[in-house]
C-alpha cells in the first residue's frame, strides 16, 4: 500500500501518543494534512473489514444452524444405516467390520 | 468439518488476508454442509487435508520439523480416512514441489515426507485391493459428461456459477480488484486443491471400469473450490454487489438444504419404515437389499451379511412380515421366487420396499398378481426409497 504522506501509520501507530504529536508537529502541515486523512481512511476500511468479517460471520451462522443443527435429526441415509452397521456391536466388531466392509474407513 | 473450516481461514488467512479468509470459509461452509451432518467419513479426510495443506505452508515458510512431522501425520491420517477422498493431498504436494523447485534439498525432504506417509499407509494395502476388486460396486455415476465435470468443479451449485459470471462481468468493467499477495504458487495451490481430484476421477470413469466420479469422493476438493470462490468474491467492488453474493449463496445453501432436509442424501428410510409399522402388520413385506453386496439369495441368507445387507430396516426395525430379495432381480434364482410368489399369492395385501429406480420386483410382482392384487401406489414420498 502507498501512503501519500511517506509514512505508514502502522508506524505511527507505534509511537506515544504524545511522541506522535511531536512528530506530526515536526511535519509541514500539507503533507501532515495528507497523512491524517490517509491514516483516518485507513482506520475506516479497517472498520469496514471489520464489520464485513462479523457479517459474514453471522451468515455462516445462520446456515450452521439452519442446516448443521436442522438436519441432525433427519433420517439415516443408506450409507449411514451401514456405519450404525459397523459400530453397534462395539470396538473390536467396528475395527473388524470396517476393514471387511468395502468403502469404510478404519480412523473414522 | 468445523475444524476443517477453521484450518482453510488460518491457510486463506496465510496466503492473502483477513477478508478472503472469512469469505473463503464462508463459501466452504456452505459447500460442505451435506457432509458436516452426514454420519459418514468424508469430513474427516477433508479435516486431515486442510491440516496437511495448513502444516506445508508453515514447513515451506519456517523449515521447522514439526510442521514436517504435522504433514506427515495429517496426510497419514487422510489416507486412513478415505484412500479416494486422500486424492486432495495433491494440492499441497503440488505446492510444496513448486516452492521449491530451485531448492534441491527441501525438494528431497518433500519427497522423504511422502515416502513416510506411503510408508504409514501400506497396512491399508488389503483394504485398497479389496476396494479395487469390488469397484463395480461403487459405480453409482457412470461416465460423467461434460455437465457432471462443470458441477463437480463450481461449489455451491448455480450459485457458485453466479459468483463467476458476476466476477467476469466486474473484470470487464474494471471492477475487480485482486488481492496484492497473489502469486503463482498461491494459484497452483488453489487451482490443484479444487481440479485434481474431479478431474482424475472423471478421467478414470471414462477409461477404465472404475466408475467413482461422485460428488462424495471428489469433495476434498470443495476447500481449493472455496479458496478460489473466495478470491473472485473478496476482489468484488463495490461492496454491495460482493455482499449481495454472498447473501445469495447462503439463503440458496439454506432453501437447497431445506428442500433435503426431510431426508438427508434423498433417502427418507425412517419414514418409509414406520409407515410399513403402521401399515402392514402381519402382511407380507418384500424387502430389498439396497446394498450391492446382497448380489443373490446366498449373499441374503448368509448370517454374517443379516444384518447388514438389510441395515436400514434393522435400524428402523424389520417388520414380522418381511421377507428378503436380493438388490438386483434374482431372474435366474426361479425356485426361489417361485416360493416367494406361491408364500404371498393369496395374501390380501403386500408391500414392497426398495430404493432403486430398478423397477423389475415390481414388474414381476404385478405380472404374477395384478389380476388378484391391484397395486396401490402412496400419495407419499420417500425420495429415492
Amino acid at each position: 500500500m502507498h501512503y501519500r504522506g511517506g509514512a505508514s501509520p502502522d508506524i505511527l501507530a507505534l509511537i506515544d501518543i504524545d511522541d506522535r504529536d511531536k512528530c506530526m508537529a515536526a511535519i509541514p502541515e500539507p503533507l501532515a494534512a495528507g497523512m491524517v486523512s490517509d491514516s483516518a481512511a485507513t482506520a475506516s476500511a479497517d472498520h469496514a473489514a471489520k464489520l464485513d468479517r462479523i457479517w459474514i460471520i453471522g451468515l455462516g451462522a445462520l446456515v450452521a444452524i439452519q442446516l448443521w443443527a436442522g438436519m441432525i435429526g433427519t433420517s439415516f441415509w443408506l450409507d449411514e444405516t451401514g456405519t450404525w452397521w459397523i459400530i453397534k456391536d462395539g470396538p473390536a466388531e467396528a475395527i473388524h467390520r470396517a476393514l471387511s466392509w468395502s468403502g469404510q474407513s478404519p480412523l473414522f | 468439518m468445523a475444524g476443517a473450516i477453521w484450518f482453510l481461514y488460518r491457510i486463506v488467512l496465510r496466503l492473502f488476508d483477513r477478508g478472503t479468509a472469512a469469505i473463503a470459509a464462508f463459501v466452504f461452509l456452505c459447500g460442505s454442509s451435506f457432509f458436516a451432518v452426514d454420519a459418514r467419513p468424508y469430513a474427516l479426510p477433508i479435516l486431515c487435508i486442510t491440516v496437511a495443506t495448513w502444516a506445508i505452508l508453515r514447513w515451506s515458510e519456517a523449515n521447522r520439523a514439526i510442521d514436517a512431522a504435522m504433514f506427515i501425520a495429517a496426510g497419514a491420517l487422510a489416507v486412513y480416512g478415505h484412500c479416494v477422498l486422500s486424492l486432495g493431498l495433491a494440492a499441497p504436494i503440488a505446492y510444496g514441489a513448486a516452492v521449491f523447485r530451485n531448492k534441491p534439498d527441501r525438494l528431497i525432504r518433500l519427497g522423504l515426507m511422502m515416502l513416510a506417509i506411503a510408508a504409514l499407509c501400506v497396512p491399508l494395502l488389503p483394504e485398497v485391493l479389496n476396494f479395487y476388486a469390488t469397484r463395480t460396486a461403487h459405480a453409482h455415476a457412470g461416465r460423467p459428461g461434460a455437465g457432471d465435470i462443470l458441477i463437480g468443479l463450481i461449489p455451491c451449485g448455480l450459485t457458485g456459477g453466479l459468483v463467476v459470471i458476476v466476477w467476469i462481468e466486474r473484470v470487464f468493467r474494471r471492477a475487480v480488484q485482486l488481492p496484492a499477495e497473489y502469486s503463482h504458487d498461491k494459484a497452483l495451490l488453489a487451482a490443484v486443491w479444487a481440479l485434481f481430484a474431479p478431474l482424475f476421477l472423471a478421467a478414470l470413469s471414462s477409461v477404465s471400469d472404475i466408475q467413482l466420479y461422485v460428488d462424495r469422493y471428489f469433495s476434498c476438493a470443495l476447500p481449493g473450490q472455496a479458496l478460489i470462490t473466495g478470491v473472485l468474491l473478496a476482489s468484488i467492488r463495490p461492496r454491495f454487489v460482493r455482499q449481495a453474493l454472498l447473501i445469495t449463496i447462503a439463503l440458496s445453501t439454506i432453501v437447497w438444504g431445506k428442500l433435503l432436509a426431510g431426508s438427508h442424501g434423498n433417502d427418507d428410510w425412517r419414514s418409509a419404515m414406520d409407515l410399513i409399522h403402521k401399515e402392514a402388520g402381519s402382511a407380507p413385506v418384500l424387502l430389498v437389499s439396497p446394498f450391492a453386496e446382497g448380489a443373490d439369495f446366498r449373499a441374503v441368507h448368509t448370517p454374517a451379511l443379516r444384518d447388514i445387507l438389510f441395515a436400514p430396516a434393522s435400524f428402523y426395525g424389520e417388520p414380522p412380515g418381511a421377507i428378503r430379495l436380493p438388490h438386483a432381480f434374482a431372474a435366474k434364482e426361479q425356485a426361489e421366487l417361485e416360493a416367494i410368489a406361491a408364500r404371498i399369492q393369496n395374501e390380501p395385501r403386500i408391500y414392497l420396499i426398495a430404493d432403486k429406480p430398478d423397477r423389475s420386483y415390481e414388474t414381476w410382482l404385478v405380472g404374477r398378481l395384478a389380476s388378484r392384487c391391484p397395486s396401490e401406489p402412496l400419495e407419499q414420498s420417500f425420495g429415492q426409497v
